[in-house]
């Protein structure tokens, strides 16, 4: 009884030394899992009116993304382009306002996003388009970051469909 | 089952448990790395030729008997340390010291150029050592400094952030190769070597 106890007490610390390493070395390295969604405010639009869109942004906790105006040069900002199929417009794209922060891997001030930041635009839908589905595509471009260290950017793409009636 | 039979399994367990861990941070889809170790002191130096960004072959070797070489590897135009280390070294040369000094990245042209334009942009002078794209990573390869975190991804090949001194005669005199991505050689750490080298 005795030495089968030792016996699982030394399988669990090497078994935790064996994976300490590359876990840590996983949370240097590994950009964190954020979430992006493209949420339109109806899935049916009338010819000649507009709908609004949402481009939710969900980043875990401990990590953020850079803002649309970051402050600092070095800093990649977030970039939002959309494309929708002939005729129909995109308004001005209106990002969050940027929460100020200070990082241990720059020296400047920075412009970031947290928790959750909500990129606005307006789909105007002109009285001539033809009724159908429109696929509304939102490419998101970012940078994540810790709070020590700063992933290479992404890019993102997410749909949504839109009924033209 | 006996104790040592039980006692050999759970060994046998672990060593494999440890050598899959090894595997799943050290593989590489693409291209293994050619060389493990990081190209060190008094070792020749891996020769190349890279292009620079007004499109001009540049070879190290050319240097040889001539010149000393300071030579950077940096993560890329993403990275806040190395955008940090960049500018800073703008100042490591005197005018006109005869020693070339190369900084290589995955980076291509056009993003590096975008990073030496915001290096620039602070009014301290323009990039003032030659940048050199390594888009394949075979030089970066080559010196041992491929960072396997990033095997597989749309950033394979990044490095580990390295600064190499070089002698006239192509021998690394001085090296500092960082796994920690956010420490950096600090200009006078690199002047020291330059000046050990008369």
């Amino acid at each position: 009884m005795y030495r089968t106890l030792l016996l699982l007490i030394s399988l669990t610390l090497l078994l935790a030394f064996s994976i300490a390493p590359s876990g840590a070395a996983r949370a240097q390295t590994t950009p964190p899992k954020i979430n992006v969604k493209l949420v339109l405010a109806g899935q049916r639009v009338q010819k000649g009116r507009a709908v609004n869109a949402s481009l939710i942004i969900e980043i875990p906790s401990g990590y953020h993304v850079n803002a649309h105006d970051p402050f600092s040069r070095f800093a990649l900002p977030t970039k939002v382009d959309v494309e929708v199929p002939g005729g129909i417009k995109v308004g001005p794209i209106t990002y969050p306002k940027a929460i100020v922060r200070k990082f241990s891997f720059s020296g400047d001030r920075l412009g970031v996003y947290e928790n959750r930041a909500v990129i606005r635009f307006i789909i105007m839908v002109p009285p001539n388009q033809p009724r159908g589905n429109a696929e509304i595509k939102a490419r998101l471009n970012y940078q994540s970051c810790s709070n020590e260290v700063c992933f290479p950017p992404m890019k993102r793409e997410v749909t949504a469909s839109l009924a033209i009636s | 089952m006996s104790f040592r039979s039980f006692a050999a399994s759970v060994l046998l367990i672990t060593g494999i448990a440890q050598a899959g861990a090894a595997r799943g941070v050290r593989s590489n889809k693409i291209d293994e790395p050619k060389r493990a170790e990081p190209v060190s002191v008094g070792e020749g130096a891996p020769d190349f030729t890279l292009e620079d960004m007004q499109g001009n072959q540049v070879t190290l070797s050319a240097a040889k008997g001539k010149a000393p070489t300071v030579l950077v590897f940096y993560r890329g135009y993403w990275c806040p340390f190395c955008a940090h280390q960049l500018s800073e070294l703008r100042s490591l040369l005197k005018a006109n010291e005869p020693v070339r000094f190369l900084a290589i990245s995955v980076d291509d042209h056009e993003k590096t150029k975008q990073l030496m334009e915001k290096i620039a942009a602070d009014g301290n002078g323009p990039v003032n050592y030659t940048m050199l794209s390594d888009p394949g990573h075979k030089i970066i390869d080559a010196y041992g400094l491929h960072d396997p975190a990033y095997d597989g991804k749309r950033f394979d090949g990044i490095p580990n952030p390295a600064v190499y001194v070089i002698d006239k005669n192509g021998s690394v005199a001085w090296a500092k190769v960082e796994s920690d991505y956010k420490v950096r050689p600090s200009n006078a750490d690199i002047r020291a070597a330059l000046e050990s080298l008369n």
